[in-house]
Order: C-alpha cells, then structure tokens, then sequence
C-alpha cells in the first residue's frame, strides 16, 4: 500500500513537472506587421481594418484559439448585434471570429477576470483621453495547430459598425492580439502585442465625444440621464487659463428642464466645490437630479457650467472662451 | 483469518456507512429555512459605476453613505435616496422566494417593476446583498452592495 502511494506520488511529481515544462515553454509569439484602417467614416457605416500579422512557434506543437480585442467607445456596443465581423486567411487556411462569452476566464488571468477586463486591465484606454471605453473580445471560432519552427502568416479582416450611437466622434482604436491559452501576460508585449491606430473621425450629430485630444474638461460616463451620476474632470494645466495655479475651484451651472425651467446654481458651497484628484487634475461627480434639485415630475435636458473661483469673479467656458460648457443628458 | 478480515471489512463499512449517513442527515436544508429573509435596514457597503468605485469619492458629492433602504415582509422603505433601482418606497417580489436569484422592487403608483439580479455574497461572516441596475442610461450599469446596519 505504501510502496504504491510512493509510487503514485512520484507519478504525480513527473506529471506536474512536466505539465509545468509544457505551460512553459507554451510560447506562441506574434507580430502585428502592419494596421491598415481607416481614418474617416460616416456614422454607422461598417469600416474595414486590415491586421497583418505572423505568428511564430519556436516548439510546440501547439493547439490554440486566435483571440482578437478591439478597444472602442462603450457606446459603439461592438460585441452587440453582430456589429464586427472578423475573418482570417493566410498560411493557416481561412476561418472566422467569434465574440468571447463574458463568463471566460481569460488567459493569463490571475484573479479570473473575464477578456474584456483583463485587457482593459493590461491596456487601460491606450492613448485616449476619455475612460468611456471598453475592450470587446473574440476568438476563432476553432483552435488552429501549429509544429516546431513555424512561422504562418495571416490577414485579419476586421469589419466593424463605427458610431452606432450617431455620435459625433474621434477615437483612437485599439487592437490586440493573443492566443487563448497564453493570454495576456503583465510584461511580455510579445505573446500579446497591442497596436492603436491614429485618430478615427466618424461624422455624425451633435457635440463631437473627442477621445483623441485632451481638453479642458471631461464627462464620465460620456452619455448619462440626469438619474446617473455624472462626473466632470477638469484639466487647470493643459492651457493659460484666469484659474491658472488656483486650487480652490467650483462650478457654476444651470440646468434647463424638459418643462421649459432654468435652475441656476452657482454658489460656491460644499456642493459646488471640485476636488484636486491630481496636480491640477480636477473632479467633481454629481447627481443631477438631487444638484438641481428637481422635483419628481421634472427632467433636466441639458446643462451649461464654468468652472470659477471661490469668489466667483474668474471664471472659465469652453475652449477656454466665455461660452459656457454644455452637457445634455441624453443616451444616443 | 479470512473470516476475521471478512468481519473487519464488514464492520468497517457499517462504520463508514454510519459516518456517511449522520453527515448526509445534517446536509439536509431545513424545510423553514427557507425564504432567505432580508427584513432588515440595509447601506451601502461598496458601490460602482461601470466598474469604477464610487464610495472612494467624498460622501458630499455621492451621498451614497446616507443612502438606506427597509425590507419588512414584502415591502420596502427608502430613506436618503441616490441613484437607485426606484425612487420611492414600494414593494419588493423574489422570482423564486426558496433560492432567490432576481429581485423586483415596484415602486408605490407604478405598474413596472424594476429588476436586479439578487446575490448574497458573505463578508466576514456577515450577509451582503449585491445589486445590478441601470437608472439612468441602460449602457451605465451599477452595482450596489448592501450590508445590515443592525
């Protein structure tokens, strides 16, 4: 009896070892050679990306699902609706993408995030400037094989539905590239390179949403109803502004409801006041509905604000004019 | 000897059989054990929108620390409200009042019921409830997490 668990327990060693030595040396790099996409559109048309890539096999043989990530505007809903249609074909045939379910663990994953948040995790929002983005994964719809020394190529052809929400908008589209078993590492940019294409202008209605450049201030959530909560950041470094090297900063608004009313408030309170997040980084986040004080039958359609000092006698409009800066409370 | 081995093998599969059968009689759920109750005052222990924590930020900006909600017996108060499921008291229905998966609270004058997926995670021991909803735009989704006060 003791001899046999000895010698299953040896068993066990050598298994473990060896499935360690497998995870290991499990390595499947890849290349984006090339990104083509894109840098105008319309809202709602359907572009087309074009990522070239290699992807090299040093051992193996390895059997693998191609993961693609796309970063875009939360509100482009790209997992929803069939809105992106990725094939593939090169070396290793031809094949299509399908989107990952949310309740997969994610490759490389230490804390059993799911795709969509182990590269929102790895990748944050690249080099845009406004966090109302997210990551949407896919994968092969099969795993594709590959032998020692290897090197295939492949075209992924990425069509993706820009600006469902009709939304005027300039982003800078992510991409990222794995395999499902390696996944996403923390350092290796190899196994898991990541590419974001220049400034994508997609035409549409309204106040353009501008992740592409910075600016003096930012919503979060970029699309909100006067029930959400409503965060404003405000930038006092990024030009000469009459608030420069201020701290003590507030906001002045008013709020115009759907029956026709104008609610000021613009008092310099508690209520009003804009905490420093970082050096010059300011916020504020708000309720809408209880700022303005609204009463149940009432909806705020839109607001205009500054941002002022604490005596109110300097105060700061959009791009730095006199025009105050807007929000309306809609979600398309 | 092989009687004696026979014995001992017989008498340890009563035993084990015993050993089982106490254990299983205690895995048994009591029948009254049963409709999960939530009658109780409940806050807000952590809060986020769209993934981002919300109770991180100063309470005068989010009141969402003066926030509380009574469950009593079907019906629900709310004292201090934030950005909620509903606005105004009301009435609350599990989908399944054994094994609870959905919540439903319908506020007082309201024919639509407002759902949330109804978890009961444990933290140090005690029963959290964790909600999900989207009060204003449906792209916006926040999760609450309810502790008791009492």
């Amino acid at each position: 009896m003791i001899k046999r668990l000895r010698s299953s327990r040896k068993k066990l060693l050598r298994n473990f070892t060896l499935g360690m030595l497998i995870l290991l040396l499990s390595n499947c790099e890849f290349f984006i050679n090339s990104l083509d996409q894109p840098l105008s559109a319309n809202a709602g048309d359907v572009i087309t990306a074009k990522l070239d890539m290699n992807f090299q096999t040093n051992l193996g043989p390895y059997t693998a699902r191609i993961v693609i990530g796309i970063l875009a505007p939360r509100a482009w809903k790209l997992g929803q609706n069939q809105n992106v249609k990725i094939t593939y074909s090169g070396d290793k045939g031809t094949g299509t993408f399908v989107p990952i379910p949310s309740n997969v663990v994610a490759g490389g994953a230490k804390n059993g995030e799911n795709w969509a948040t182990r590269m929102k995790n790895r990748f944050g929002i690249g080099p845009n400037y406004l966090d109302d983005m997210e990551w949407v994964p896919f994968w092969t719809t099969s795993a594709i094989s590959t032998v020692p020394n290897e090197n295939p190529h492949a075209v992924f052809n990425i069509q993706m539905k820009v600006g469902v929400d009709g939304a005027n908008t300039s982003v800078k589209l992510g991409y990222v590239v794995c395999n499902d078993n390696d996944g996403i590492g923390d350092t290796d940019i190899t196994l898991s390179p990541v590419k974001f294409a220049d400034c994508l202008e997609v035409k549409g209605t309204g106040d353009l949403v501008d992740f592409c450049n910075p600016s003096l201030t930012t919503l979060n959530p970029t699309r909100a109803l006067d029930n959400d909560y409503q965060a404003i950041s405000y930038n006092n470094a990024l030009v000469d502004t009459k608030l420069k090297g201020i701290h003590d900063l507030y906001i002045c608004a008013t709020g115009h409801t759907s029956d026709g009313k104008s609610i000021g408030i613009c008092s310099q309170t508690d209520d009003t006041k804009l905490m420093e997040t970082n050096p010059n980084q300011f916020q504020i986040t708000f309720w809408p509905r209880k700022f303005f004080n609204l009463t149940a039958g009432q909806t705020l359609t839109d607001m205009d604000y500054y941002i002022t000092n604490k005596a109110g006698t300097a105060r700061v409009g959009y791009g730095n004019t006199d025009v105050p800066f807007k929000i309306k409370f809609v979600c398309e | 000897m092989v009687n004696k081995n026979i014995l001992a093998a017989l008498g340890m599969v009563i035993y084990l059989l015993s050993v089982v059968a106490c254990k299983t009689d205690k895995l048994v759920p009591e029948a009254t054990e049963s409709n999960k109750s939530i009658n109780g005052t409940w806050v807000i222990a952590s809060a986020t929108q769209n993934g981002l924590e919300l109770m991180n930020l100063p309470n005068g900006m989010t009141h969402l620390a003066d926030f509380k909600i009574t469950f009593t017996d079907g019906k629900y108060t709310i004292e201090n409200p934030v950005p909620f499921m509903v606005a105004t008291n009301g009435q609350y229905k599990f989908n399944d009042p054994q094994y609870p998966f959905d919540i439903s609270l319908t506020a007082d004058g309201s024919q639509t019921p407002v759902k949330s997926t109804f978890l009961t995670p444990t933290v140090n021991g005690d029963k959290r409830i964790t909600l999900t909803f989207s009060p204003g735009c449906d792209k916006n989704l926040y999760k609450y997490t309810l502790k008791r006060t009492n």
